[in-house]
């Protein structure tokens, strides 16, 4: 297995582990928030809601911008 | 009659400037009422006025009140995305992030030093600091039957106040027209700004132009009234927390076994390297930017 794959594998197990804990939350199980519950939370300040949408903007320009 | 008196619109309201109401409305035409409930709080004395401009914080003081706000999450993590785009390559856009981080911290280290010097009434936060789809109770979103945990370990989620919103927010979904003219758009967005190169000048202007509306609209408060989760369990702190931070440090040890920062690497792959072969192609960069706008979308609802 090369360094390639085992940073792929990575990747592919964090988000695996995302879309994971949401299903656990949403299922109920323990008491995790669901992904939307957390971000709902985040964003109920002003500091929060602008910091996680000047991130998101921030996404969009990483990947298209110059 | 009635019924043709009942269906017209109320008469609006005349400015207090008309000489008529203002001579028929006591609370106007007498300056000694002071009743908040009628003439609004916006009264405030002299010496209020002068103490406020005593405690205009200097330039230490204002570095001090910046550092402060520092403490937010999310101004750290901003902070920290901007040193590694300036690392990596982007100076400008990491500048950018950097000035904004700023401003929040500035933000939120001036409300938290409002907040602490306002006196302890042992009351409730008035409902104006509130978003309006704030709820007072600690009822998780969607899912009231959950049981609401009470511990927030470190500090993750701060209990920052919440300026009132700058518009009315709505109580239920969209409608289905406006989700379908929405929708719409933002296929016809992401079919012509995906057709231009990446990292052309109108690539940039399209995405920045989106991305600074957003913003702009989000920082008025939010557009769709909702029940704020209470604090979180620490077990749902660490579960969410800790694939951040994994997350995070992977994307950074990946960065870092890059020959340069500026130089990709096929053995240690980042997620900018990864998502290349699928944005360089038009079809490609219109589906990502579907699912940007959706991801935006997503959040302005929140």
């Amino acid at each position: 297995m090369s360094s390639h794959d085992i940073t792929v594998a990575g990747f592919l197990i964090i988000l695996a582990g995302l879309i994971g804990t949401d299903l656990a939350a949403r299922r109920g199980y323990a008491q995790i928030p669901t992904f939307s519950q957390v971000i709902t939370r985040i964003m109920r300040s002003r500091t929060g809601r602008v910091g996680i949408l000047v991130a998101w903007a921030w996404l969009g320009l990483h990947f298209f911008a110059k | 009659m009635e019924r043709l008196g009942g269906a017209r619109r109320p008469r609006t309201a005349r400015p207090a400037t008309d000489p008529a109401i203002r001579d028929r409305d006591p609370a106007i035409r007498d300056p000694a009422i002071s009743d908040p409930a009628i003439r609004g709080p916006a009264i405030r004395g002299p010496a209020i006025r002068g103490q406020r401009l005593e405690e205009r914080p200097g330039f230490a003081e204002r570095i001090l009140i910046t550092l402060s706000g520092i403490r937010q999450p999310i101004v750290a993590i901003l902070l920290l995305i901007s040193f590694f785009t300036v690392i990596s390559g982007k100076p400008l856009d990491g500048l950018l992030l950097a000035v904004v981080a700023t401003a929040l911290a500035w933000d939120a280290g001036m409300r938290a030093r409002e907040l602490a010097m306002t006196p302890a009434t042992g009351e409730k936060r008035p409902a104006a600091t509130r978003y309006a789809g704030e709820a007072s109770g600690p009822a998780w979103a969607g899912n009231a039957d959950a049981p609401a945990p009470a511990a927030d370990p470190g500090g993750l989620l701060t209990d920052e106040p919440a300026p009132r919103p700058a518009w009315r927010p709505r109580t239920g979904r969209p409608r289905a027209r406006n989700i379908a003219i929405g929708g719409g758009t933002a296929v016809f967005y992401a079919l012509i700004v995906g057709s231009f190169t990446r990292y052309s000048w109108p690539a940039t202007a399209g995405v920045a132009g989106l991305g600074a509306g957003v913003v702009i609209v989000g920082w008025g408060g939010p557009t769709r009234k909702r029940q704020v989760p209470g604090k979180f369990a620490r077990r749902g702190v660490l579960a969410w927390g800790s694939l951040l931070v994994v997350g995070g440090l992977w994307e950074l040890a990946a960065l870092l076994g890059q020959p340069t920062p500026e130089q990709s690497s096929y053995a240690h792959p980042t997620i900018s390297t990864l998502t290349d072969p699928l944005l360089g192609s038009s079809l490609g960069r219109t589906v990502a930017l579907l699912g940007w706008i959706g991801l935006g979308a997503f959040l302005v609802e929140r």
